[in-house]
């Protein structure tokens, strides 16, 4: 996502009917910035396969549905941090898709 | 019994004292108004104290106890409330300006349900402004940690962790959006319980990001934790989603100890670049405490964790900018500069954006679900580090640093399971060399508040880290 300025921001505020003071206008706009950045880059990520059709009902009170596969951006990093070695030395186990695993992360294919 | 030795005494061994009739409710809260009265000037926990109320409630509890009667293990045991909680007659803040005359005219239903089983509400308790961040100049008082003044108590039950550390009281109430429970029970040094999202009435907690929110109990221990849980947990008609699901024996689950019980270690969290080395070391000595106890420990992995933040920041954030746009639009001044400039940063994030974060969010859940499959409860450090010095933030100079430092900030271990409806406690896992507490966060499967209770029950028996207390 390309820089944002704060004149930008300004303006964006103001369409929307708020005013930012110019002592606030630095900081909102890194606010901003950070968070379209962030979420701008998860538009790399395959996020139809990650979670099911967007607006699936919901499993039950607490909104959750059985476990589903990490998308595939997900594990290569996954599988780049286990080659790293793990922090406590414990057994490991996947949990991506509940199953469990020997070896680190593992997700459906 | 001296002051001192009721200031520490949990919630089960004031509410034992008092069954047989070796003090009395209102002594216990004599005792603690004076020691709220010492300390609170330095410590900023409470923003306003309840004193005569108090006192009587407590007589009325000393005659139902007298007459054989108590309503619960609590009868006439005193209790604390988040400011963002209303309480009947008493002026609720929620840390801001905004609310500073606004008094309610009903409790908050977990409120209502302390009171109901004879607790007696002794104040309510400083907060960061809205819930929604730092806050520079708080209205009402810098809180400051009782293990270290100079540093923070975490956010945003402030209040709630530091009085129960600085032996104000015995049980209290927060609320958790983002880790506001369990980061200030991590960097205060108690127990700090936030449930599965149904389980206690929202009904009269001010409301951040209702998809997210939760009251919950603080005690400094497991055991106490459980008996505030018991009491407030459970269907009101008042909130349509709260849970009717039973609510379980949670003092019972609390007494049967860690043997047999699998603890999986959050992979992803244990080796995160911003979790401080002293920290995890904490962390690793008390998994290898529960597994002495008998609790089978393994390594967990949830990839799409280091996600949470961002889906945590297009949901929540946008929504609690949504319900304070008429405050920015007609009260900006009256907010502080903090969560002022996170509020005008969420009002602008682009809703497309926010839906195409929404089946990532039932993703994380579904890898949360997935890993508690083969364990009954999931370990990770509650914050990256233990609590920091109170200061001004400088003024933020790139995108990275508003990230990490203003916008995901230290929720980033806690959020997670925000985003997922996981209940999750903090218990307090040791001391940093400069003698600043650090917590355990133990994570179960939805309503089953028990487990971590009995994990974290366990892990007490075990250990005395809840008996040292800060040298006030």
């Amino acid at each position: 996502m390309g820089d944002l300025r704060p004149e930008h921001v300004k303006a964006l505020a103001l369409a929307v009917g708020l005013t930012i003071a110019d002592d606030d206008l630095t900081d909102v706009t890194f606010r901003l910035g950070a968070t379209l950045d962030r979420l701008g880059a998860l538009d790399a990520l395959d996020l139809l396969r990650v979670g099911g059709a967007a607006g699936a009902g919901r499993g039950d009170e607490v909104g959750r549905r059985p476990g589903r596969a990490a998308p595939r951006a997900d594990r290569r990093a996954a599988a780049a941090r286990r080659d790293r070695g793990a922090a406590t030395g414990l057994p490991r186990r996947g949990a991506a898709s509940g199953a469990p695993a020997r070896s680190g992360p593992r997700g459906k294919r | 019994m001296a002051a001192a030795g009721i200031a520490f005494l949990t919630a089960v061994e004031l509410g034992d004292l008092l069954r047989r009739r070796q003090a009395s409710s209102e002594e216990i809260v004599t005792e603690l108004l004076g020691r709220i009265d010492r300390l609170n000037p330095e410590l900023g926990a409470f923003i306003t104290v309840c004193g005569q109320a108090a006192i009587d409630s407590a007589r009325r509890a000393d005659r139902a106890l007298a007459r054989g009667k108590p309503r619960s293990p609590l009868h006439g045991v005193p209790f604390a409330v988040k400011d963002a909680l209303w309480t009947e007659g008493v002026r609720t803040t929620n840390g801001s300006r905004l609310f500073a005359d606004f008094v309610p005219r009903e409790d908050a239903t977990a409120v209502a349900r302390l009171r109901a089983a004879g607790g007696v509400l002794l104040g309510k308790l400083n907060m960061t402004e809205l819930a929604f961040g730092g806050t520079l100049a708080p209205p009402f008082g810098m809180p400051r940690n009782p293990w270290d003044p100079s540093r923070t108590t975490g956010g945003s039950s402030s209040g709630s962790a530091s009085a129960l550390a600085a032996g104000l009281c015995p049980i209290t109430l927060g609320g958790d959006t983002g880790g506001s429970i369990r980061l200030p029970a991590s960097f205060c040094g108690v127990v700090g319980l936030k449930p599965t999202w149904g389980r206690v009435s929202r009904h009269g907690l001010m409301p951040l990001a209702e998809p997210f929110d939760c009251a919950g109990p603080l005690g400094r221990t497991a055991q106490d934790v459980a008996l505030a849980l018991q009491v407030i947990a459970g269907r009101d008609a008042k909130d349509a989603t709260s849970s009717d699901r039973p609510v379980p024996d949670y003092a019972r689950a609390a007494r049967r100890g860690a043997q047999g019980m699998r603890v999986g270690v959050i992979r992803e969290l244990m080796e995160s670049d911003l979790l401080d080395s002293r920290v995890a070391r904490l962390v690793v000595e008390a998994l290898d405490m529960l597994k002495r106890s008998g609790a089978a420990i393994e390594e967990v992995s949830i990839p799409l964790i280091r996600f949470s933040s961002e889906i945590y920041v297009a949901t929540a954030e946008p929504e609690v900018a949504a319900r304070h746009r008429p405050d920015l639009v007609q009260r900006a001044g009256d907010i502080d500069v903090l969560p002022r400039r996170r509020l005008l940063s969420a009002s602008l994030v682009p809703a497309a954006l926010r839906a195409r974060i929404l089946p990532l969010r039932e993703a994380l859940q579904g890898q949360v679900d997935g890993a508690l499959r083969s364990v009954d409860v999931l370990a990770a450090p509650t914050a990256p580090t233990a609590a920091t010095p109170i200061a001004e933030p400088p003024s933020l100079t790139s995108k990275e640093e508003a990230w990490l430092g203003a916008v995901a900030g230290r929720s980033l271990f806690t959020n997670p399971f925000n985003v997922t409806a996981h209940p999750a406690l903090s218990v307090p896992c040791g001391f940093t060399a400069e003698g600043l507490p650090v917590g355990l966060q133990l994570v179960a499967r939805p309503f089953r508040e028990d487990e971590t209770l009995r994990i974290a029950a366990a892990y007490q028996a075990a250990t005395d880290w809840h008996r040292r207390h800060p040298d006030l």
